[in-house]
Parts: structure tokens; sequence; C-alpha cells
């Protein structure tokens, strides 16, 4: 019985946006990183990793996020990731110096803004 | 308890009367689950041999607000979502707040998470997970049989990280029996990193 994770993708006029939802743990991540990397197209401007309704995340999930910041700016595509800036998430964020690699933002329409504004 | 009829009822004996001997067989073995099965129906079975078959199944009953938690669960990656669940019911009873009570499942299921991806090994792997609190300082030990390997890659790596930065003492402790990992956090914002 796990209660698990599920990811839901939209795009609005050239940006995709990845809103997970639930847990996410060693069980889903790598799923979860499959159907978010397959959802965004070359020719997306980039993408917004929401994890504003993510309820649980570790260093599966992290990991993911990772990659697919590492592949999108491969590619020229440009990552935002968002959180609340309350959420307990933040600080396991900071711990893996997760802003080095991507700019974190509070909301994903503030990180679909910024997308909008660099690109 | 619940059990097939083949445990209490024989022709030569009413089934009141087998319940009753059952009580007596229950009452006096061992807690632990494996072995209460086996000592009750060695019990029944020589007092009362039978040809029928008898299946057995016994519950354990845990309550959450003991003063301390004891899981054993299967080592794989699907159980985590319930070693939070039973974890993050058990802090909210010592009072933890949401921060600490996150800071501490993640740091929980980090270890875990680390003995499921090394449970290898001809026998089902099985981990234990404990937590205690006293005097506002929580911890929680999780135990598995396998060895500890040191964290291979940048995920794992991440893991220790997590694990060292978010509680105040973070242990590795390996012995004969196995790997235990020793988390300890203080309640109550009095954290030190």
């Amino acid at each position: 019985v796990t209660e698990g994770a599920d990811v839901r993708v939209e795009e609005r006029t050239g940006v995709v946006i990845a809103h997970i939802a639930g847990e996410v743990d060693l069980s889903n991540a790598d799923r979860l990183g499959q159907k978010i990397a397959r959802a965004v197209p070359n020719s997306a401007l980039g993408v917004v990793i929401d994890l504003s309704e993510t309820s649980y995340l570790d260093s599966s999930g992290i990991s993911i996020v990772f990659q697919l910041v590492e592949r999108l700016n491969g590619r020229q595509q440009l990552v935002r990731v968002a959180v609340p800036e309350d959420a307990p998430l933040r600080r396991v964020l900071s711990v893996v110096s997760m802003e080095s690699v991507v700019p974190i933002t509070a909301t994903a329409e503030a990180a679909e803004e910024e997308i909008r504004q660099a690109a | 308890l619940a059990y097939t009829d083949g445990l209490v009822e024989r022709r030569d004996m009413w089934i009141d009367e087998g319940m009753d001997h059952l009580r007596d067989a229950a009452a006096g073995v061992d807690r632990d689950l494996d072995a209460f099965c086996d000592g009750v129906l060695s019990r029944m079975l020589t007092a009362w041999p039978t040809s029928e078959d008898v299946a057995l199944i016994a519950l354990k009953l845990t309550s959450l607000s003991a003063a301390d938690m004891s899981l054993e669960l299967p080592a794989e990656a699907d159980q985590l979502t319930l070693v939070r669940r039973a974890l993050r019911q058990w802090l909210a009873g010592r009072g933890a707040s949401q921060d600490e009570s996150y800071e501490i499942l993640v740091a929980t299921t980090e270890a875990a998470a680390n003995a499921v991806e090394h449970a290898y090994g001809p026998l089902p792997a099985r981990i234990h997970i404990e937590a205690s609190s006293a005097e506002g300082v929580v911890e929680v030990r999780v135990r598995d049989s396998g060895t500890w390997r040191p964290p291979r890659g940048a995920n794992r790596g991440r893991g220790t990280l997590l694990m060292q930065e978010l509680m105040d003492g973070f242990e590795v402790v390996t012995g004969d029996a196995g790997t235990e990992v020793r988390l300890r956090r203080r309640l109550g914002g009095g954290e030190s990193s």
C-alpha cells in the first residue's frame, strides 16, 4: 500500500511545468524523473519543476532533479525549481546546495515568468 | 489469533474445551510472533494430534503512542512510506515541530534506503527501526543485517550529507550482526549544525 507520488505535466506556450505531488523516495523517483524527461520536447524554452505539492522528497528525488537540470541545460533549456518559502523541503535543498545548479523560486508562476524573461 | 477448526476440534473433544486448551497454550508461550506460532502449534498438536490441516494467523498490536517505537520490515523500497507514516505519527506524539519531523523523516529514510539498496544475499533482508526519546532528544536507530558500504555515487553521498547536516548526531556502527545507523536530534528548535 504505497501512497506514492504523481506528476502532472502541462505546457504553457513553450514552458513545461511538471507538478510533483505526494511523496518521492527510492520507490518511485526514477519513474517520475523519466516521466518528466519524456514530457519535455526539444522545442520547449524551459522547464519548471514544481515541488509545491511535494509532501516528501529525499536524496533519490533530489538526484532526479539534478539529472534533469544537467540534461536540460545541455540542451540549452532553462530549468527552475519551485518550492514555497516556508516548506520544510527548503532546508533539505539547501543542505545539498541545489541552488548552485538551479535557481529556486517560491512559486511555479514566478519560475515560469523567469524562464520567459531569460529566454 | 485466527485459526482453522483443525486446531481445536477433535472427535473426542468439544470445541469449547479445545478453545480452553488453546487459550492455555497461547498464554504460556513466547511473545515473538514466529516463536509464538511454533509454540502454540507444537503444544496443541502434541497433546491432541490430528490428521487435519491446521492453519494459524497471529497478529501483534503495536501502540504508536508507546514511549518507544519499534518496526521490523522487509528491506524493500515500497516499505519506506510505511516507515515515514509510523515515524511521523510517533514524532507528533513527542511534540516535534513540522520542520523537525520532516528532517528526521528524511534522515531516517536515507538510512533505510541505504539498507534497501544494499540488501542482497540468499535470505530476504529485514530492516529494524527503533525510535526513542529522552530529555527532548529523539534517537532513531536503523539496523539491517547487511554490511555497510561506503556511499557510492552522488546520490548516496547526498544521503549521507543529509543525515549529517539535518541531525545533531549521526553514527554508523558496524557489528557482527549487521549495520546500525544512529540518528539523534534535539527537539524544540535547539538544533546545532
